[in-house]
């Protein structure tokens, strides 16, 4: 066989594993660790309690909100239903007030719930009412402390 | 040129167990194909909705598109594992997986993306000259001898697999010192318990000291996988102490389908032979014909040349003698652990077997054929 397909074999293994180092030893630089084959990484929860930052009679408060929905009330009246889960259909990422398992490490989570915050806020329809969403993400790392981490997300008018 | 790569890149062998393995990938791959099918049918298409992708957004396919990239994969799984032009098929499938991650991260899981890697190898190695349904005719022992040099790629990506994952874990000081285990144990202690793990065995686990030291059992575990799979010497214990590893995550947490994707990838660990060990039993005893049959149908890796004997002085008073590679006779315990160690199904009582084996040499001849 003539040397020029051992060549391409071998050149063809250090491009494969070439690539896989280079993913697997940036891994921590993401938060997810995506392409590095961490299994486990992490023993870590994370709880997410969501509020809306509203003006009432030109007052500005903060609201709870459960479960991810809350409604408003348009200026004829009528009410409103808004949801969380209308923009994000992902399990983990829409589970409120409740301690979850934060797959893939606390880091990953928090990024995840922070951009799933910010596409929400994106995509919500003005309702003349809301300024903006509020994210507290509790997380525990490893049964260690509780990190506590707020977003906000301001609603476009 | 070099010796050793080049004789790993003109290295022929068997390629019956590629055949097999290609076709339990597969199933793996129709199987992931599927679980997408569900999302997209439960809960919309994920482009519609929140996604973080790792492409240009404007590389997401719209819906329309989408739906026809899952039949696509379908049909493709079906032509892998039927052995229909299954390298082609391979090949696009691990494309396919690998788009699909790279337009929603969220997707993105070590299994699957293992899966995506080893579709991609595999497609380079001869695996369509076995277990091909379409054509069986063309899968004669002759014509399966083909190039290993991908195969061999194939095992140094599981042994990668495990380099990543335990040397994080070394680097890491809560894995090191059993945090993440223990607070594992600690939170999931009550699911054990209702399985009805005695409560003192639970509460041993959730211990600082016992958790630190299962931590570091663990990550000595997937670095002496990573290195210990590549030694002819090391193997077949690697494969073994691998094969508990992953039988205890499978019981014990949800990990899809790597389990069975890592110990479908070791039967490329397997010499690339068949039929090397001879296994003759006596044809008027029936309990030596049923033990045939039953080695027969477990015999995936084709290890076994199974033939009724006529009995012989060395052979009289068995109902089965198995000539291994070296010519050397077991039977009795001896051909049992023989058979643990070469039946896929019975390979994790193989260690046990062949220790209690190892103290006595009744079923040891010295004969040789």
């Amino acid at each position: 066989m003539p040397d020029t397909v051992v060549l391409a074999r071998v050149a063809f293994a250090l491009a494969w594993f070439g690539v896989q180092a280079a993913l697997i030893s940036t891994a921590g630089d993401r938060p997810d660790a995506a392409f590095g084959f961490r299994m486990f990484s992490e023993s870590s929860t994370i709880e997410a309690h969501l509020t809306r930052t509203v003006v009432h009679a030109g007052r500005t408060v903060e609201l709870p909100v459960e479960d991810g929905t809350w409604t408003t009330r348009e200026p004829t009246g009528r009410g409103h239903n808004c949801s969380w889960h209308d923009r994000v259909k992902e399990r983990i990422l829409a589970t409120f007030d409740r301690t979850i398992p934060a797959s893939y490490s606390a880091a990953a989570q928090v990024t995840r719930w922070q951009a799933a915050l910010a596409d929400v806020a994106l995509h919500l329809e003005p309702d003349g009412e809301t300024r903006a969403l509020n994210l507290t993400l509790t997380v525990h790392r490893n049964g260690h402390e509780a990190v506590v981490t707020h977003a906000s997300a301001v609603v476009t008018p | 040129m070099i010796n050793g790569p080049r004789r790993w890149a003109l290295e022929l062998g068997d390629t019956y167990v590629l055949g097999l393995v290609r076709a339990l990938i597969g199933l793996f791959l129709f199987w992931h194909a599927l679980v997408l099918g569900q999302d997209l049918s439960q809960h919309g298409y994920f482009g519609d909705a929140f996604h973080l992708p790792i492409l240009p957004e404007s590389w997401v396919l719209p819906l329309r598109w989408y739906a026809t990239l899952l039949a696509i994969r379908v049909i493709l799984a079906v032509m892998v594992t039927v052995g229909h032009r299954a390298r082609y098929a391979l090949f696009f499938s691990a494309l396919l997986s690998l788009y699909v991650m790279l337009c929603d991260r969220i997707q993105l899981h070590h299994n699957r993306f293992a899966l995506a890697c080893y579709a991609f190898l595999l497609a380079f190695t001869p695996c369509d000259r076995s277990f091909k349904i379409t054509a069986p005719e063309e899968t004669s022992a002759s014509s399966r001898v083909g190039p290993l040099w991908a195969q061999r790629l194939v095992q140094l990506q599981c042994c990668l697999v495990y380099l990543a994952s335990g040397g994080a874990k070394l680097l890491d000081p809560d894995w090191r010192d059993g945090s993440v285990l223990g607070d594992r144990f600690f939170r999931y202690g009550y699911q054990a318990d209702s399985y009805g793990v005695p409560a003192n065995l639970i509460h041993l686990f959730q211990q600082p000291f016992t958790a630190g030291l299962l931590a570091k059992l663990a990550i000595a575990t997937e670095l002496f996988l990573a290195f210990a799979l590549l030694s002819k010497r090391t193997r077949i214990f690697a494969l073994w102490w691998g094969t508990m590893f992953h039988l205890t995550i499978q019981v014990t947490s949800k990990v899809e389908i790597f389990t069975w994707l890592t110990l479908s990838i070791y039967a490329l660990f397997a010499t690339p032979d068949t039929l090397a060990r001879r296994l003759s039993f006596d044809p008027d005893n029936p309990r030596a014909v049923f033990t045939a049959r039953f080695v027969a149908l477990l015999d995936w890796l084709a290890r076994f040349d199974i033939q009724p004997w006529k009995p012989d002085q060395l052979k009289r008073g068995h109902a089965l003698v198995i000539t291994r590679r070296d010519g050397t006779h077991a039977t009795g315990l001896a051909a049992f652990a023989m058979c643990t160690r070469c039946l896929p199904l019975l390979f994790p009582l193989w260690a046990p077997v062949a220790f209690v084996a190892s103290f006595t040499r009744k079923g040891e001849t010295s004969e040789t054929a």
